[in-house]
């Protein structure tokens, strides 16, 4: 019951593009957090393999999603705590703290999750997000001409999805307006563009980033748990395959935006995918530019370019946490 | 501030231990080992739980154990050397050498010219390598002709397709992969000339997102039987999530995906593993370049189970013997076309051993393109 | 205890045997301190004289070793600057604490209030009865990017207001305010004196005391000299409570014969990497014998028209010729051979010409050793120069090997000048030469610049504080945006109007020298105008045209 229209081709494409795109979305969202408090942390890697693993090893042993929850955040606080002490209290280097978190949290979590391999998401969590709890049912109208078929494009577009992916655009929602309408959002964007500021203000720059850097490693850590337990159903080593990185390269291209992060996560998405719908056109064969080599480079391409308009910006205008990546001391003589 | 430095530089030092352990190597013991045993070293290019090609190696060395006795060998193994790494390649071959293992796998094809190159340097130690071409005089490889189980798995696939719609998740396009998706189908389209193979690459052995979007965008497509050169299950998980058919590779795979899973070509080390151990342990080693087929119990089909149609289990017990005692000259007996229409092996005659190693087009009812 | 009790007689600030060391240095010795309500009090002192650190032990960034500090009567201890702003007190620092890419009121609002909410109406209403109130004109929801400096000062002095604060710290607020600004801040402080705010006032420039306070004291290496009325006292009293003796703060200004044209740039227009404009068709002459000062708000293109000249940043258009030869484009080395050497004084005052770690004398020898032959240093002569450089401006430094990171900011710089003096230029380009020094050293550069223009050589003085430019310059170009607002004779104008063109406005009036359009470049120095712009007296301005345009004769 395959509809091969163009339009269903289309919104088929689209759907599983969003949902390609969940793990980038958490994980962009989560990064763009701590990114907001100031600090680079390219251990994103690290933090969704220890999330992953720890959350999927909970689920197969404790046949609950709670748990395995908790036990995702609690997997990659643990690595953005290590972040935390190093980079904020000790005021090591961020940059080469990220990248061992990332090598160390591929450790841990492989090691970890050796019990694992191959084992099976337990079936009432599979059954939980195989629910489509938006679903609607079209059979009355489905036949009727146009209004039909653009209904059911409509729900494969929108309404198909598990509630992972409803959680995680509600949660772009509420960290945008958390960011920008609330005194804590505040408070944060101070303390990522001047912490000598926001020390003179009497805000408290450690504890803030703190915050903001677990906060970031506990959603890093669901971003990890999605690729095991929702949508491959097992685990193996490596299994986020890199997309740490392209998480990193994500919050530069939606420039610490939650709400451009939806659209950056799909495009981003949508490239991993791509490639398999350009091999059904034989005429682009042999096209270097279509390559399956070259469309994952695509991802980073989009951000370098980013980056490089970004730093070509007028004067005035924002290019990311003036902070960013600077360890802070308060003046001392 | 001194303070402060020395400990954020402990800190991270032991953070880099922890790495260190943690990514480390899983060697066996090779301290105070009693001179009867042979010492065996294994490279792999992945984890050897990744349910597929580094499974299937391991099981082989599981059964030449059995065979010779756990008493008798000493293992050396290293797992997760990416055969694009040369760097990495050489310091694992090294450590085995170094740990005085008296024979060497590497199994995997771009381990070749780093294991030519310790060949060299190392003459009295054995070199086995899988899927490449080079030999030396302590250097030998082997391959296995798993063109004949995929060819049987395409007669299944034939009788199976009702959309006559039939996808293929390709690794990387290189000749082994080409070759296997052209068994495939010309299995297919001995029993079903109407029914077309689709192909997607992934340009990876393994990376189950990356193989799950493959075999999706296969679905999509409208395939409802699926086949894979991959080496995770991915693509069976996804064809069963879909209701549909798959035949996996390497090992059997129907764990992963009972409700879908129909059969699979498996390779079996086992034997080749336990003869060479044994004749270095006898002295009688010696460089055969090996290429393995059914008949020698290198590669095989895994059971068919219930989920096979009856007419489809009928064909395979009659084309199966045929195989055994013909091999790949019965796979690629012409007449082929590739898919261009081009007649590529005329009618009487089979594809040469040479041409076989250096396939690069695909034949009639495959659509896509090498590359 | 037995502290006093609190009542309306009670000084707003109580600061007695205040004692602070760093390591060995004694930054605060026994000071005591006293700040009445609705008062302006002045903190006077030079440099190192303990202001900041007594002002930060008040605002709760340092704890005094000993000592007790009294708020409105109470005995209190601030352990950080969250007690010091809760019980009233609030530090306007120097050095602006803002978020650029936010607007005011959020950078008014961020660190108060609790919850999650955050009404940016009632904000804005507040900010705007404080901003009404005061008469500061700000406006809430303007961007810190775009403001200038008086206005970001307006948000730091809002910030600490809209925390409830009574007691106000300023910090050399006055330091880069254009004198338009400075009389707006003055106002806004008088207007705190009369709602019964206190306010503290560090600086070191005599006249703004003079006008602006009500009591000063002075403090002078860590220990209280004294505190006076400003009513009871006059500037030079001041002064020598500061330095400790009787100090003459006129600036000489010789006459000199002039011996020609050294410089002439030529609708120079330079861009930084970024694509900004940073100098805009600068037009101007300077001559032997003259000192020619530079006038503008921080950033107006003082450091790129030094850069340029020197050869160290790479011009867009137009031209540079020093005795008529075009020097654009040549390098650095060149054009130090030629005779034109550039200090300029950072604000980290070492991030520029010296190897912070190397002494003395391998400071001089830096410059020097690339126009003497052969492979080897001579490392004698370097020593001996290093010697006289500093016999002759008296450097107060254990000896020339000592590191010139460990020297204080006045040696240092007087060590960058005389290894620019030493090379005996024909143009010396200085800029921010007094930079954070006190009294004593500021007047002994300001000899040595006079030195070198009565032997004849072309100063170029980029300076900050419009009461020395006006006094020791000839000439004052002034910048803003990268352009040449004007040239003024400087024994003719006055602060005020050198402030308004600092911000912009071209003035026509007479007396004005405007630099459009300049006469052509002459071939050579031998070209008449020069000599009769210059000779026989350098106070002489080039004659204004009908419209208010330079006449070129030429």
């Amino acid at each position: 019951m395959t509809d091969t229209t163009p339009l269903m081709v289309l919104a088929v494409f689209l759907a599983s593009a969003v949902r390609y795109s969940m793990p980038l979305l958490v994980g962009t969202l989560g990064e763009t957090v701590t990114e907001r408090s100031g600090h680079l942390n390219l251990g994103v890697e690290g933090m969704m393999l220890m999330g992953g693993a720890a959350g999927f090893v909970t689920a197969i042993r404790t046949d609950s999603l709670v748990l395995s929850l908790l036990a995702a955040m609690g997997g990659a606080i643990a690595g953005a705590l290590f972040y935390a002490v190093l980079t904020v209290t000790f005021r090591a280097n961020q940059v080469v703290t990220g990248l061992a978190l990332t090598l160390f949290g591929a450790g841990v979590a492989n090691t970890v999750g050796k019990g694992a391999v191959h084992a099976s998401t337990p079936p009432h969590i599979q059954a939980f997000f195989a629910w489509q709890p938006l679903r609607p049912d079209l059979s009355a109208i489905e036949s009727v001409p146009v209004l039909g078929p653009a209904a059911v494009f409509l729900r494969t577009v929108l309404l198909e999805y598990n509630i992972y992916v409803y959680m995680a655009v509600l949660l772009a929602v509420v960290l945008s307006l958390l960011l920008h309408r609330t005194r804590l959002g505040l408070h944060l964007r101070v303390v990522g563009e001047n912490p000598a500021s926001a020390d003179a203000s009497g805000i408290r720059v450690a504890a803030t980033r703190y915050g903001a850097i677990l906060v970031g490693g506990a959603l890093c850590g669901l971003a990890g748990l999605y690729l095991p337990l929702v949508h491959n159903g097992t685990w193996v080593e490596n299994i986020t395959g890199g997309r740490g990185w392209i998480v990193v390269a994500l919050v530069i291209f939606v420039r610490w935006s939650p709400l451009r992060a939806m659209l950056g996560a799909l495009l981003f998405g949508a490239l991993e995918i791509i490639g398999f719908k350009l091999q059904g056109f034989p005429q682009l064969a042999g096209n270097p530019l279509f390559s399956q080599y070259i469309i994952g480079m695509y991802p980073y391409i989009i951000t370098v370019i980013v980056l490089v308009a970004n730093s070509a910006r007028k004067k005035g205008g924002w290019r990311g946490p003036g902070a960013l990546g600077l360890p802070y001391f308060r003046e001392e003589r | 501030m001194h303070i402060r430095k020395i400990l954020s530089t402990l800190l991270l030092m032991t953070l880099l231990a922890g790495v260190m352990l943690a990514a480390g190597c899983q060697s066996g013991t090779p301290t105070n080992a009693p001179a009867e045993k042979v010492k065996v070293g294994v490279l792999y290019i992945s984890p050897i739980d990744d349910g597929g090609w580094s499974t299937a190696h391991n099981r082989g060395f599981v059964m030449a154990e059995n065979e010779i006795g756990k008493d008798k060998i000493e293992w050396v193994t290293k797992e997760n050397i990416p055969d694009t790494d040369a760097a990495a390649t050489e310091t694992a071959l090294r450590i085995m050498a170094d740990a005085g293992c008296q024979i060497i796998f590497a199994t995997s094809y771009n381990y070749m010219d780093t294991v030519e190159k310790l060949a060299k340097e190392y003459p009295e130690i054995k070199f086995e390598h899988c899927s490449g071409y080079k030999t030396a005089d302590n250097m030998d490889n082997y391959f296995g002709q798993i063109e004949q189980p995929r060819f049987l798995s395409g007669i299944v696939a034939g009788l199976t397709t009702k959309s006559n719609k039939i996808g293929y998740v390709a690794a990387i396009p290189i000749p082994e992969v080409v070759r296997g998706i052209n068994a495939f189908t010309l299995g297919v389209r001995s029993v079903n000339p109407d029914a077309e193979v689709h192909v997607r690459w992934t340009n990876t052995w393994f990376d189950l997102s990356l193989e799950s979007a493959a075999a999706n965008e296969l679905l999509n497509l409208g395939c409802d039987v699926t086949s894979q050169h991959q080496d995770s299950a991915a693509t069976l998980k996804a064809a069963e999530a879909k209701g549909v058919f798959g035949i996996g590779y390497d090992n059997p795979m129907g764990d992963a995906a009972p409700k879908a899973y129909l059969t699979a070509p498996i390779w079996n080390w086992g034997a080749y593993y336990t003869k060479k151990i044994k004749a270095v342990m006898d002295g009688t080693w010696s460089v055969e370049q090996y290429w393995g087929g059914m008949k020698e119990g290198m590669v095989g089909l895994d059971t068919l189970t219930d989920l096979v149609p009856q007419a489809a289990k009928e064909k395979v017990a009659e084309i199966e013997p045929m195989i055994l005692e013909q091999g790949n000259d019965y796979v690629f007996k012409g007449p082929i076309k590739d898919n261009q229409g081009n007649e590529k092996v005329a009618a009487g005659t089979s594809l040469s051993k040479a041409d076989q190693m250096g396939m690069d087009w695909f034949v009639e009812g495959v659509v896509g393109s090498v590359g | 205890m037995g502290g006093p009790v609190p009542s309306a007689e009670c000084p707003a600030i109580e600061m007695a045997g205040i004692c602070k060391s760093f390591g060995h240095v004694r930054a605060n010795h026994n000071v005591g301190f006293s700040v009445r309500s609705g008062e302006i009090h002045a903190l006077l002192g030079e440099n190192g004289s303990g202001k900041s650190t007594l002002m930060n032990i008040l605002s709760g960034i340092y704890l005094p070793d000993a000592g007790s500090v009294a708020v409105r009567g109470r005995h209190v201890a601030f352990r950080s600057p969250r007690d010091a702003i809760a019980i009233g007190i609030g530090m306007v620092h120097q050095h602006f604490k803002l978020v650029e890419s936010m607007t005011a009121m959020e950078n008014i609002v961020a660190g108060t209030g609790r919850g999650l909410r955050l009404d940016r109406q009632q904000a804005r209403e507040r900010i705007r009865a404080f901003s009404r109130r005061f008469e500061m004109g700000l406006d809430p929801d303007k961007r810190v990017h775009d403001m200038s400096v008086g206005e970001k000062q307006t948000v730091e002095i809002l910030k600490v207001l809209y925390r409830g604060a009574d007691i106000l710290v300023l910090d050399e607020p006055t330091a880069v305010l254009t004198p338009q600004e400075i009389g707006r801040l003055f106002g806004i402080l008088r207007l705190m004196r009369q709602e019964g705010h206190s306010v503290i006032f560090i600086s070191h420039k005599l006249n703004e005391v003079m006008s602006l306070c009500d009591r000063v004291t002075v403090l002078r290496r860590g220990e209280t000299v004294g505190t006076v009325a400003v009513a009871d006292c006059t500037t030079s009293r001041l002064v020598e409570m500061m330095v400790g003796r009787v100090v003459d703060l006129s600036i000489d200004r010789p006459r000199v014969q002039s011996s020609g044209l050294c410089l002439s740039v030529r609708n120079l227009s330079v861009r930084d990497e970024e694509g900004i404009r940073k100098l805009d068709d600068v037009s101007f002459d300077l001559h032997h014998g003259e000192i020619l000062g530079v006038a503008g708000l921080a950033g107006s293109g003082q450091k790129e028209l030094c850069e340029t000249i020197a050869g160290l940043q790479a011009a867009e258009g137009g031209r540079i010729a020093f005795h008529g030869n075009d020097i654009l484009g040549r390098s650095p080395r060149d054009i130090i051979r030629l005779g034109i050497s550039m200090s300029f004084i950072p604000e980290d005052r070492l991030g520029m010409g010296l190897v912070a770690g190397m002494d003395i004398a391998d400071n001089v020898m830096l410059k020097d050793y690339a126009f003497r032959p052969g492979l080897f240093l001579d490392r004698t002569a370097a020593r001996k120069k290093a010697r006289e450089i500093v016999s002759r401006l008296s450097i107060d430094t254990p000896g020339i090997f000592h590191p010139v990171r460990k020297l204080s900011g006045g040696n240092i710089q007087k060590v960058i000048l005389g290894r620019e003096i030493d090379l005996n230029p024909k143009l010396l380009i200085t800029a921010y030469a007094v930079r954070g020094l006190d009294i004593h050293s500021s007047y002994t550069i300001y000899r040595l610049l006079n030195d070198q223009k009565v032997k004849g050589v072309a100063v170029l003085y980029i300076g900050e504080d419009l009461d020395v430019l006006l006094e020791l310059c000839d000439r004052i170009l002034v910048l803003f945006n990268g352009r040449v607002t004007g040239i003024v004779d400087a024994r003719s104008s006055t602060k005020e109007r050198i402030g308004l063109m600092m911000t912009g406005e071209t003035p026509r009036a007479e007396g004005w020298q405007v630099p459009l359009p300049v006469p052509p470049l002459p071939a050579s120095n031998a070209c008449p105008v020069a000599d009769r712009l210059l000779s026989p007296d350098s106070d002489r301005t080039m004659p204004a045209g009908p419209d208010g345009k330079g006449g070129g004769p030429c």
